[in-house]
């Protein structure tokens, strides 16, 4: 009896685990931090790929960040948000978008001069430019430059963003768009953007087109101010990414129902 | 009520010289000058702090960086301070504490006794160890007409006594060292200069004898017949002491009294790591005559493997390594991580706070100073304050007992966030991870912060006319946090000529609410002239609204007075005793100018000198500690006979005073003190060196050491 009982048990166990795998096979791979944001790419359910026009948006006068390099290389340009945006949970109307691949929670240049051309990891990280503002959204952060590829970059608001929420509400985003751009040293042409969601504060980095290190040298992440939180998907080699493709970060207060909300592990999706 | 040194009361000091290692020779010079409008002693340091770009040329970019990987193994650490030290068997009756002269075999007139501080008369004279030392006496009187030439001058001496004792060790080190305690008071000190009283003391090994030590007799004219260097003066009045039931030495006649202990250190030639056999020989003599008296007086007698106290606890916290170099078009940034200068101490020692490049919590590999606070065996950084590059640290002090559940938990800190910030004063409190901004000024300068003890006050230097009044002037201000920050008082209105004194170093009383400020400064603020021109100690009351000034008998305008510290006691004692560094002679004592330690009690408004150094030596700082009986500091001391840096703690009870030393380096760097709750001192400080056997600090970056001192 006793030992019908444990087997019985046992058997419960191993499906329990193999459901487990299962559903842990199906999601994506995400990451977390301290503050709560948690980051899925495209490769699941969880966060999908849709590129959406920019060009038609303000074209971002960069300004250098000091006279050892262009404005195109190291450089930052205002970005003056539609409606305020909450990183970490601190709303703000303005960032900085740096020709480096980042945009930072800052009000103008002498907060933030976009010259940050090192990518860190892993995050946080205090980062090390002049003038640094240590809450930023890492897009694609390494030696970027516009000027091999004559790129621009731009920005715009959108008040029913093209590319809907996870969260599954209409809202307003602002995208901000690094176009024909390059990594130094590397072949290939750019594309990517910054989608910000006014109302979920959703980040999603998409990836039209990859420089020849498909982000092999690129940190991919948030970080809060102070640098006391942070998130990096990717740094360091840790993954590669590859064209049309995306990757979300999700505020701890809006997380989609197609992620589970306790383990992040796939344990408890439906 | 000002006394002077050389009396029957005065303290009893010890000061240490140590032999050269040869990592000593390259600090070749110190020098400290005291220029008005600096804050703090400025001392050349040889410290390499490189930020540099090389060639702007672009030459295409990449990114290199040597992360700087922390090795911090305080288990690795605890082995190692348990590993050194170990050198089997000893001296046979190195203090002297059975009372007798045990293992060592007397020679020449055999003119040697046990004594200890009742054998002098008046007295007194405090063993530096135990209760007991040895006395080689070349008295009393004329003992013999047996010539020696003990320094190979030629002349005669007489009346040669000695101790020698052969002892069998095996060492961890060579050379081994050898350390004691002497003290040579003479008769002869204001005889004339063929006069010259000798002492030495040499090692032997098989057949080689080396002198490893010397001394002659202090000249009140600083005259020197003998080829032995002159030792410090005992003081410069006539006491006319005896020893006294001390048989054979009875009635030797010191006639300046006993001045100040001191230390040696001296490597013993020869010595090889493995078994050794020395022989010591200890030796005094009466030089062209036997008349007059001299007493050399030794104690603690012991063999090391490195200068440092055998019972003191050395630890070197920090362990920083790498550096962050990054090429950008061209050009190279080289980033050293290092640690300090900024460095305080909490209460107890066990806490500090400083500046550092280091990556102690993971998140700074760009090797951007930051602060960080070390508890016991963890680090903080202080989040609420992110430097960024440009950006310094300044200035930083720890709060002192347990507020909430914190030793030292509030940090006052003085930085300048980036290159284009102004510098401002913030406060962090560790317990709530709260930064509050002080100031918030532009166009001038906030720094040297001092906290309370309680972490509700902090005093500061500013050149901010917004505060002062005076344009750029610096004066010192502080400001009180209740819910939020008073704006800044300034209570050095009452300074004259207001528009161009300034005010510099303020430190609180801590331990307390911080009620006292003591400070250095070139105004008049107690309406008594004169005022050196390099400034005076003041105490300011915050209450009261009161000022007092360390009265001494020293005008001279070239006087330098820095580095006051005042205690954190409480009562009627509270704001009592502050300590400070000067070079003036304030006892008219031969040729005293070096740099000494004076404590000033301003309840009795009696200046005390504790310190007595040869000329070329000096102390640099003295930090009192917070734990309320004006008794205990660190200092830091520079040894100019060796070219090195001794960082240790002192107890001085108003008599006499008892110095410990920590540890012996080519270079020091600021130095702050805490009392744990054994009522053991510990200084910490900072330095290059690679002091930890075996070797923990092998790149020379600065690094945070420990030196606790039972």
């Amino acid at each position: 009896m006793m030992s019908a009982l444990v087997r019985l048990l046992f058997s419960f166990a191993i499906s329990f685990l193999a459901v487990a795998t299962v559903h842990a096979q199906r999601s994506a791979p995400s990451t977390f931090d301290i503050y709560g944001y948690r980051a899925y790419d495209s490769s699941g359910p969880q966060c999908s790929y849709s590129y959406i026009d920019a060009s038609g948006g303000s074209l971002l006068n960069l300004t250098a960040a000091s006279g050892a390099a262009a404005a195109s290389d190291d450089g930052g340009a205002v970005v003056n948000l539609a409606a305020p945006f909450q990183l970490y949970g601190v709303s703000g109307n303005t960032l900085v978008a740096s020709s480096n691949g980042y945009l930072a929670a800052a009000s103008d240049l002498s907060a933030e001069d976009g010259g940050d051309f090192s990518g860190d990891c892993p995050l946080p990280a205090i980062a090390d430019n002049s003038a640094a503002s240590q809450a930023r959204i890492y897009a694609y952060h390494a030696d970027l430059d516009g000027a091999p590829n004559l790129g621009n970059m731009y920005a715009q608001y959108f008040a029913v963003c093209p590319r809907a929420g996870e969260f599954g509400v209409a809202e307003a985003c602002t995208v901000v768009q690094w176009q024909n751009w390059a990594e130094r040293s590397q072949t290939g042409v750019l594309n990517m953007q910054a989608v910000l969601y006014h109302t979920t504060f959703e980040i999603a980095l998409q990836y039209q087109t990859l420089d020849a290190s498909q982000g092999a040298t690129a940190t991919i992440g948030t970080q809060s101010d102070n640098a006391t939180s942070g998130n990096a998907y990717g740094c360091g080699g840790s993954r590669s990414l590859a064209p049309a493709t995306a990757v979300c970060f999700f505020d701890p207060r809006y997380i989609p129902v197609q992620i589970d909300r306790i383990f992040g592990n796939g344990f408890e999706t439906p | 009520m000002v006394s002077s040194v050389p009396t029957a009361s005065n303290p009893v000091t010890t000061i240490w010289s140590c032999a050269t290692p040869p990592l000593a020779r390259q600090l070749q010079h110190f020098r400290c000058p005291l220029p008005i409008g600096s804050s703090s002693v400025g001392i050349f340091v040889p410290i390499l702090r490189v930020s540099r770009e090389i060639n702007r040329n672009r030459l295409g970019k990449s990114v290199h960086r040597i992360r700087n990987k922390l090795n911090v193994s305080f288990a690795l650490m605890v082995f190692a301070s348990l590993a050194t030290g170990n050198l089997h068997a000893q001296l046979v009756n190195g203090g002297f504490e059975t009372g007798t002269l045990a293992g060592w075999t007397l020679g020449g007139q055999v003119h040697v006794a046990v004594v200890q501080s009742a054998n002098f008369n008046p007295g007194p004279v405090a063993a530096p160890e135990g209760t007991h030392f040895a006395a080689i006496s070349t008295g009393p009187g004329q003992l013999s007409n047996t010539t020696y030439d003990v320094d190979g001058n030629g002349a005669n001496e007489f009346d040669m006594s000695s101790m020698q004792q052969t002892v069998t060790f095996t060492s961890t080190s060579s050379p081994a060292m050898l350390l004691f305690s002497w003290n040579f008071p003479s008769s002869e000190q204001d005889q004339p200069t063929q006069f010259d009283d000798v002492f030495d003391v040499q090692t032997t090994i098989g057949a080689t004898t080396s002198r490893v030590f010397s001394g002659s007799a202090c000249k009140n004219d600083g005259s020197s017949f003998s080829p032995f260097p002159n030792v410090a003066c005992s003081g410069s009045t006539l006491l006319n002491w005896t020893i006294v039931n001390a048989a054979p030495i009875t009635n030797t006649s010191l006639r300046y009294g006993v001045g100040p202990w001191q230390q040696a250190c001296v490597a013993i030639p020869g010595t090889v790591i493995g078994s050794n056999t020395v022989t010591i020989t200890v030796r005094a003599a009466d030089q062209s005559d036997n008349q007059f008296d001299s007493a050399l007086l030794v104690d603690n007698f012991t063999i090391q493997p490195n200068c440092n106290s055998a019972a003191t606890t050395l630890q070197q916290i920090t362990s920083s390594n790498g550096a962050n170099v990054q090429v950008k078009n061209g050009g190279v940034v080289f980033t050293p991580v290092d640690n300090g200068p900024p460095l305080s101490a909490d209460n107890t020692g066990t806490a500090f706070a400083f500046a550092s490049t280091g990556n102690y919590t993971g998140d700074n590999p760009n090797a951007l100073q930051q602060i960080f606070v070390y508890d016991n065996s963890s680090y903080t950084r202080v989040t609420g304050l992110t430097i960024a590059s440009g950006g310094q640290v300044e200035g930083v002090s720890l709060s002192g007992p347990l507020v909430g559940s914190l030793h030292g938990r509030y940090v006052a800190i003085a930085a300048t966030l980036n290159a284009a910030a102004s510098q401002q004063i913030y406060r962090w409190d560790r317990q709530t991870s709260t930064l509050t901004q002080v100031t918030n000024t532009t166009g001038c300068a906030n720094k040297n912060p001092s906290i309370s003890g309680d972490g509700s006050r902090i005093a500061w230097e500013t050149t901010c006319n917004a505060f002062t009044g005076q344009g750029t002037t610096q004066k010192v201000v502080y400001g009180t946090f209740a819910a939020t920050w008073s704006a800044p008082v300034n209570f050095m209105s009452t300074g004259t000529p207001a528009a161009s004194c300034k005010g510099f170093e303020p430190h609180l009383s801590r331990g307390d609410t911080g009620n006292f400020i003591a400070l250095r400064s070139t105004c008049n603020l107690t309406g008594t002239t004169p005022v050196a021109t390099l400034g005076d100690i003041f105490r300011y009351n915050i209450s009261a609204a009161t000022w007092l000034r360390a009265a001494t008998t020293e005008t001279l305008a070239t006087t330098n007075n820095f580095g006051p510290s005042i205690d954190a006691a409480t009562a009627g004692n509270a704001g009592r005793y502050v300590y400070f560094i000067s070079d003036g002679n304030y006892f008219n004592v031969t040729n005293d100018t070096q740099l000494e330690i004076y404590r000033y009690d301003f309840n009795t408004s009696t200046l005390k000198q504790i310190t007595t150094t040869q000329a070329g030596s000096g102390y640099i700082s003295v930090h009192q500690a917070s734990d309320g009986t004006g008794a205990l500091f660190s200092y830091e001391f520079v040894n100019g006979s060796t070219n090195r840096f001794e960082d240790g703690t002192g107890n001085f009870n108003g008599t006499t005073l008892t110095l410990k030393l920590g540890a012996t380096m080519a270079l020091s760097l600021n130095a702050d003190v805490g009392v744990d709750a054994g009522n053991v001192p510990t200084v910490l400080f900072l330095s290059n060196d690679d002091l930890k056997s075996p070797s923990q600090n092998a790149d020379g970056n600065t690094e945070v050491y420990s030196a606790r001192t039972p």
